[in-house]
């Protein structure tokens, strides 16, 4: 019985001993602990304090007053937004749960302020101009077809959310199909990110030699100059390549590694941007949450371009500045396509 | 630290008493000095094993039928089990979130077990998956509202957060039984394990935490009554390869098509004790049934710690029903 007994002391020892024994006291849920949480994990894992030239410091002087206990969910999230809003960056974000009744999904830069997506519609586009319509790979991410009544391919490609092996077989189909074409319109706008990977393999299929087309670091210690070493991106000509003349079109919803795409596609000699300037957020991203299950992110890097100018916050101008406005798209006119048309035609 | 380490000291004092305690006879089948195996009709509470059958076993016993090799509960034999039940997982991680999650998920087991007359060869396969959330927050309910498009449409997206938790190990263990002299009690096997453990948590979806040790494995065995009869072990590692998130909580992955290969090789270190520490505790009452067929029942416990890049700390709890076939 001593050894049941033994047994049943072991057993239940390990059932109720308290996660304070086991594991450590849990963090507590407050404003004031809330505020201390965001302000330290950026301060330890951001990885741009230093091209955006900010006193983080500072910033926790000037909020940290600002936090009491009493302080609500509504004072809570106006001070972190307000504490985030000169870093100025599309991959911060801060969501609160959808039970607060707080607004869902609060972005630091630009694409927080410029409202909805005036300057292109995909549908419009295609009854206007496109005939052949290809429609590829989930949600629709890549839909290409041939310009009406000229010889030119055009691909759009909404997203990198695929692994790189789902993307070969729909461009040696695109490829293979306009490889005697005049030109080809590859159309980033509304670009919502993905893996920088596929960015590089993607623009490999448009180039004609290898080419350094990015350099990045991520942090790597407390210090906000603490990074890890630089890693070079190249892009070089794989599988099947079409390296006749090539339009690349981006705007203000090109995002993330839609950038990173539209560097590694500029540096193709054989390829001109036409459109707005794109969101600048090229890191990449992490999520975190609060004591209070709060979610947010952030990017832990500094990406750069070849010649070692950082973009974040700035966005890549296109080489032709075409902007269009939403009437003219609502009627079924695209300028930028037609722009680029006329360049390749 | 300090409770941690008085909670170690206090599992390892409650083992240390089960090994003390004063040990029944093996009841069954014990070997004999040809090898063959006699059969006991009554067990007798009398202090003697089968290691201690290097001469002459007592008369009394030699009026027993002479049984075959293979016999089960033999010193030498195989046991096949499948073990089944429920894994309880806690865990603070430190590198991904500031909150304790917790994680009831249903567990799946299958080993494999050599007893030979002086060692025990032991190789398992297991696996749990499940779901969990954090403990203080619950599930978690977010809005994700897609920029509105020109037609002024905003698209909804939901996102319902539930952590998905998945756990498995391969555990491949060579113990050496202890001269009987040592301990009064019971058999006492002390040897080495290779531990693999995967532990994807789904905080945040991301993190891996991967564990290729070489454990220090310690365990008791004990009758209790004629059909029942203890298993109690312990294991803490010794050294290994230790697979965490790398700081920044991004693998780099230029020029190739999976980040999974680079997670591992930027994520992992050779780790000891100075950087990860680890207890695994667990207890078996196996009873036999009929012929070659036993079940048992199993608590496990376990708890470890992984100090980079910023600590995770982790327990579990175990329960199990176990079947057992031994050959």
């Amino acid at each position: 019985m001593k050894l049941f007994k033994l047994f049943l002391m072991l057993s239940l020892f390990g059932i109720f001993s308290c996660d304070t024994v086991l594991l450590e006291p849990d963090v507590e849920n407050t404003p004031q602990t809330n505020f201390e949480a965001l302000w330290k994990d950026f301060d330890a894992h951001y990885g741009l304090f230093l091209v955006k030239k900010l006193d983080w410091n500072l910033s926790y002087q000037t909020y940290k007053p600002r936090i009491s206990a009493t302080s609500t969910n509504e004072e809570l999230y106006q001070v972190f937004t307000e504490m985030l809003k000169p870093l100025n960056d599309n991959h911060i974000r801060l969501i609160p749960q959808k039970s607060t009744g707080l607004p869902t999904n609060y972005i630091s830069g630009i694409l927080g302020t410029i409202g909805p997506i005036n300057d292109f519609d995909l549908n419009i586009l295609s009854g206007a101009y496109l005939e052949n319509v290809v429609k590829a790979l989930k949600d629709d991410e890549i839909v290409y077809g041939k310009i009406k009544g000229y010889n030119i391919g055009y691909i759009h490609i909404a997203s990198f959310g695929h692994v790189i092996s789902d993307y070969k077989g729909v461009l040696d189909a695109f490829i293979g199909t306009y490889k005697d074409a005049d030109g080809i319109i590859v159309d980033v706008r509304a670009h919502g990110g993905g893996s920088d990977n596929v960015s590089q393999y993607i623009a490999g299929r448009f180039a004609s030699k290898e080419n350094l087309f990015m350099t990045m670091q991520r942090r790597d210690g407390p210090k906000h100059d603490d990074f890890g070493p630089i890693i070079k991106w190249y892009t070089k000509p794989i599988d099947k390549t079409y390296t006749g003349k090539i339009c690349l079109l981006t705007n203000r919803f090109t995002v993330s590694a839609g950038e990173t795409f539209t560097l590694a596609m500029k540096v193709n000699s054989n390829v001109i941007s036409i459109g707005d300037t794109t969101s600048g957020a090229f890191s990449d991203v992490v999520p975190r949450e609060l004591p209070n299950g709060w979610l947010y992110t952030m990017g832990i890097g500094d990406y750069r371009d070849r010649n070692g100018i950082s973009w974040e916050g700035k966005g890549l101008s296109p080489d032709s500045l075409v902007l269009n406005s939403k009437l003219e798209v609502l009627g079924g006119v695209d300028k930028v396509l037609k722009t680029a048309i006329g360049y390749l035609k | 630290m300090k409770k941690i380490c008085l909670s170690i000291i206090i599992c390892f004092c409650s083992f240390y008493a089960i090994a003390q305690q004063p040990r029944y006879s093996e009841p069954l089948q014990q070997a004999g000095p040809q090898g063959n195996f006699l059969t006991v009709v009554s067990p007798q509470p009398q202090n003697y094993s089968p290691s201690v059958f290097n001469g002459t076993p007592p008369r009394a016993l030699l009026a027993a039928p002479i049984e075959s090799v293979a016999k089960p509960d033999s010193t030498r034999h195989n046991t096949l089990g499948l073990s089944v039940g429920v894994l309880h997982y806690r865990t603070v991680d430190h590198q991904m979130s500031p909150l304790t999650y917790y994680f009831t998920v249903p567990k799946i087991e299958l080993f494999w077990r050599k007893q030979k007359q002086k060692n025990l060869i032991d190789f398992s396969i297991f696996a749990g998956v499940g779901k969990g959330n954090p403990k203080n927050t619950g599930h978690r309910i977010y809005g994700l509202n897609s920029p509105e498009d020109i037609h002024g449409t905003v698209k909804e997206d939901v996102l319902d957060y539930i952590p998905a938790f998945m756990t498995g190990s391969l555990k491949f263990s060579w113990l050496r039984k202890m001269p009987i002299s040592m301990l009064q009690s019971g058999d006492l096997y002390i040897g080495a394990q290779i531990n693999e453990t995967l532990i994807l948590p789904g905080i945040l979806f991301s993190g891996i935490n991967n564990m290729l040790r070489l454990d220090a494995k310690i365990e008791q065995q004990k009758w209790i009554t004629p059909k029942v009869k203890l298993k109690v072990a312990g294991s803490i590692p010794l050294v290994g390869f230790i697979t965490r998130p790398n700081y920044s909580g991004v693998a780099t992955t230029p020029e190739k098509e999976s980040l999974f290969g680079n997670y591992f090789k930027e994520g992992t270190s050779l780790t000891s004790w100075n950087t990860h520490q680890a207890i695994d505790l667990s207890a078996v009452v196996e009873f036999k049934l009929f012929n070659r067929w036993y079940v048992s029942g199993e608590y496990d416990f376990g708890w470890y710690r992984i100090s980079n890049p910023k600590p995770v700390v982790a327990y579990t709890n175990q329960i199990s029903i176990i079947s057992t076939f031994k050959f």
